[in-house]
């Protein structure tokens, strides 16, 4: 065991200080240590913020694009049910019923209540898909005045969000 | 096995007693795992007898014709017998009827419109304060 009792007064001093000075630079390490910890935690947060726009921003953009392809598709199922050509009518109401599903999913993380209106138009678009078949197997006839009603609600859930005043997928004005 | 013709005069002989409020329906929740659920509008009216019963199911598809089930069921809850009425088929007019006057029976619109009439055709203040 190392005595230190024959060392000087001077050389005690100096073995003070230098643990003095050691105990301040392991303070000024931990110093360090933590801004470069703050440092790297900031980073991270800025990349996770990037992430997040970018994931926000290809939503909206996946979101314009389900919602134009809708519009038109709604368009050419008018044409179709005037003219009575039920089986590309059924594939159109399976179009739309895929794009309502691509829209409620886009919905979901941030209106979940929204989300499920649009999956129960969904799912009532793949109904209209089945009832066109039986249309044109002749097992029924088509439902004019159901469709009369819906077309509205069709044309409204899906304009909403399209066009440049349009709703984001948050709903919200763009 | 109840046939066509003898459920045609069940549901006859049933309309002809309720246009005379001779049959006590009653309302009866559909069950939310019924496979019909998902379509729109569904409603049902049941009467009950001794050892059986009978139900009106109101169903409004969203793409396909509505129907009326005539459901029979035996003193358990369980169907003997169901008859399915679709807008449009050749029985529809009188089971729409039925059902129609099941759903009078039990909303009892008739005798709020009647309470309406009266009120309204009486002279001074009308109506009274809800506590």
């Amino acid at each position: 065991m190392f005595a230190i009792g024959f060392l000087s007064e001077l050389w005690r001093d100096v073995l003070a200080s230098l643990g003095a000075a050691g105990t301040l630079a392991s303070v000024a390490g931990l110093v360090y240590a933590i801004y470069q910890i703050r440092k790297t935690k900031s980073a991270a947060e800025a990349a996770r913020v990037a992430s997040e726009e970018t994931r926000t921003l290809s939503r909206q953009d996946y979101q314009r694009y389900a919602v134009a392809n809708a519009v038109q598709f709604i368009g050419e199922l008018k044409a179709f049910v005037a003219g009575k050509v039920w089986e590309r009518a059924s594939l159109r109401f399976s179009d739309l019923a895929v794009q309502a599903s691509q829209v409620a999913n886009l919905q979901r993380p941030n209106d979940p209540e929204t989300a499920n209106q649009w999956e129960i138009l969904a799912d009532e678009l793949r109904q209209w898909a089945q009832s066109c078949e039986k249309v044109l197997a002749g097992q029924i006839k088509f439902q004019q005045g159901k469709w009369t009603k819906l077309l509205p609600r069709l044309e409204s859930m899906f304009h909403t969000y399209h066009g440049p005043f349009s709703l984001d997928d948050r709903g919200e004005k763009r | 096995m109840i046939s066509d013709d003898e459920v045609r005069k069940f549901a006859v002989s049933l309309l002809s007693k309720s246009v005379n409020n001779q049959v006590a329906w009653e309302r009866k929740n559909i069950p939310p795992d019924d496979p019909d659920f998902g379509s729109r509008k569904k409603t049902c009216y049941a009467v009950t007898f001794p050892k059986s019963a009978i139900q009106l199911e109101f169903t409004s598809p969203y793409a396909e014709p509505d129907f009326i089930s005539f459901d029979i069921l035996n003193d358990r809850g369980e169907f003997v017998r169901r008859w399915k009425v679709t807008d449009g088929g050749e029985d529809w007019n009188f089971v729409n009827q039925l059902y129609l006057d099941a759903e009078r029976y039990v909303t009892k619109w008739d005798q709020v419109r009647d309470d309406l009439n009266a009120a309204l055709a009486s002279s001074g203040t009308i109506g009274t304060k809800a506590d």
